[in-house]
């Protein structure tokens, strides 16, 4: 060990986010040794994100990456801070006076919908919303009206867009062993939805759904799936496609030669159709679109529906209180370091995840990225200014009156949801009311004493 | 529920499979690699990137490559220490004993 590693063992980094990125980023700074404090700040009493609230209930198996986070806990110098919002509890500046260097890993929440005319009409929906209600968010604003709703559009091309077709017309029973709040469940028990049409702007060999969630579309009892064979027939020669978009066309090609005959619920995909306008007095009545397909005349076509989910991706938009500047709904950066408007590295910032490239990519693209990122953090840290305060930011919070959530909080939360979810016969069920996570996280700290 | 790599792999090892992993559960052989069935969370990451096609669901493992199963399985058992991936280790005997796959 030279002698500015040494030195450099007395560094603090403030990850914020506790989402994949960010504890990815910590698990790469604790292996690095070269921190003494390692701080996950995460805005919600509870850790790790888009695993919690954005994998679909219904594919638990993905949320077990959640083990891999865990263990970044177990190493010693590694503290969860939750229900601790940058913006609301403390300041940017707040940050950069505790700690050595500050990485943000909060991710792009908010979602966007198609600029198109009639978007902003009650009934027209972001994913981001409506993931967030069924994924009980304790943000979530309240839920859809699905009882009256009996058609769906759902439009994107991506896998958020899957999932969200999914959920409307999987029987309620398959939902039932899901960490599904009961309330979230009741609505779609009660749920009058018996068509839902994914609009999809590109053909059916270019789309980037996860083939084995798309092919499992089938196993869905009651659920009749529609593909025009045209639009397979219109994909022409296939060589050139990627493994996912082949595997998908062979999926959606299937679909296509068979009818199902007595279907509880529709799903059906439409292909090379981009909508233009959403038409209704009050509340979405029909989507207006131009189809496309290859070959065919262009026409104009109007499905109607009574929701319409727009599935189109998500910005950073609106998070003011992060510091550089935003661009095209990222953080400015290069590789991680986070620039000024003027193009300048504002030094000891970083960023990873999200925030850092845009909404793509699977949970593990968030490890690549975040290793690159504590890579130059880890080349930077020598050279940069220590930190002013050397008190620790939890003392500060506590006499704000901040209820922080520890990471034997975020534990009793999960032995709470535990209990829950036994009195239904599911493994575990969601508390979704922040000040119900926060008393659960409570009890341990009373115990603890 | 776990992925199993099997014999396309072999001489190949494209590892674009191990960028793909959240669990970071896949390591290597001299001659392909495997994942390790009670670290896999069943995410499906892998399969669709591996430009050989070589990696299945244990549920959808053509008849043919059952016993790769067995592979994967064994060759992380025979792993002493706690395996760490991008470190190298001997193969599973039938893998190391298959002939040397044909050049494409």
């Amino acid at each position: 060990m030279t002698s500015n590693q040494t030195e450099g063992t007395d560094c603090t980094l403030a990850v914020v986010g506790a989402g994949p990125a960010g504890m990815y980023a910590a698990r790469a700074a604790a292996s690095s040794g070269r921190f003494s404090a390692i701080d996950v700040i995460e805005a919600l009493p509870a850790p790790y994100g888009l695993v919690r609230y954005g994998v679909a209930p219904d594919h638990p198996e993905t949320t077990r990456v959640a083990k891999v986070f865990d263990r970044a806990f177990d190493l010693g110098q590694v503290r969860f801070l939750g229900n601790v919002a940058v913006g609301r509890d403390l300041t940017h500046g707040d940050l950069i006076r505790h700690y050595d260097a500050v990485l943000y890993a909060t991710g792009v929440s908010a979602g966007r919908r198609l600029s198109i005319p009639g978007a902003e009409l009650r009934g027209s929906v972001s994913s981001a919303e409506f993931v967030s209600w069924y994924s009980a968010h304790p943000d979530a604003v309240s839920y859809p009206p699905l009882e009256r709703v009996r058609k769906v559009v759902v439009v994107g091309g991506g896998n958020v867009a899957l999932d969200v077709a999914r959920l409307l017309v999987s029987p309620a029973d398959a939902l039932g062993r899901t960490d599904m709040p009961d309330d979230v469940l009741a609505v779609l028990s009660a749920s009058g939805v018996r068509e839902v049409d994914v609009l999809v702007r590109k053909g059916p060999g270019e789309t980037r759904y996860s083939p084995v969630v798309l092919r499992e579309l089938a196993d869905l009892s009651g659920v009749s799936l529609v593909v025009d064979g045209r639009d397979v027939d219109a994909v022409g020669d296939a060589t050139g496609l990627t493994r996912t978009a082949q595997d998908n066309l062979q999926t959606f090609r299937a679909w296509s030669e068979t009818t199902d005959t007595s279907p509880t619920r529709t799903l059906r995909f439409r292909f090379w159709t981009r909508p233009t306008r959403i038409v209704g007095e009050d509340r979405v009545e029909a989507v207006q679109a131009i189809a496309e397909r290859p070959g065919a005349m262009a026409r104009q076509v109007l499905h109607r529906t009574d929701l319409m989910i727009h599935c189109v991706g998500f910005s950073a938009d609106g998070a003011d209180w992060l510091p550089g500047s935003l661009e095209a709904g990222v953080m400015r950066n290069v590789e991680g370091r986070v620039q000024s408007a003027d193009g300048g590295p504002i030094l000891g910032v970083y960023v990873a995840g999200w925030l850092k490239r845009g909404p793509s990519g699977t949970i593990a693209t968030n490890r690549i990225d975040a290793e690159e990122t504590v890579a130059r953090i880890l080349e930077d840290l020598d050279s940069l200014p220590r930190r002013a305060d050397r008190s620790d930011l939890v003392d500060k919070l506590t006499a704000q009156g901040v209820a922080v959530t520890s990471w034997s909080g975020w534990r009793e939360i999960q032995e709470a949801e535990r209990v829950l979810g036994q009195r239904r016969g599911a493994a575990t069920t969601k508390l979704q009311d922040r000040q119900l996570m926060v008393a659960a996280a409570h009890r341990a700290r009373e115990s603890q004493v | 529920m776990t992925f199993v790599i099997t014999s396309d792999c072999i001489d190949s090892k494209d590892r674009s499979c191990t960028d793909q992993c959240p669990v970071e559960c896949i390591y290597e052989g001299e001659r392909m690699l495997y994942i390790d069935p009670d670290e896999c969370i069943d995410c499906g990451a892998c399969a669709p990137v591996c430009p050989q096609g070589a990696i299945f669901r244990d549920d959808q493992l053509p008849e043919s490559l059952r016993g790769f199963e067995e592979i994967n399985r064994e060759f992380i058992e025979a792993i002493d220490e706690v395996p760490i991936p991008g470190n190298l280790y001997a193969d599973h005997p039938r893998v190391a004993a298959a002939p040397p796959a044909a050049s494409p």
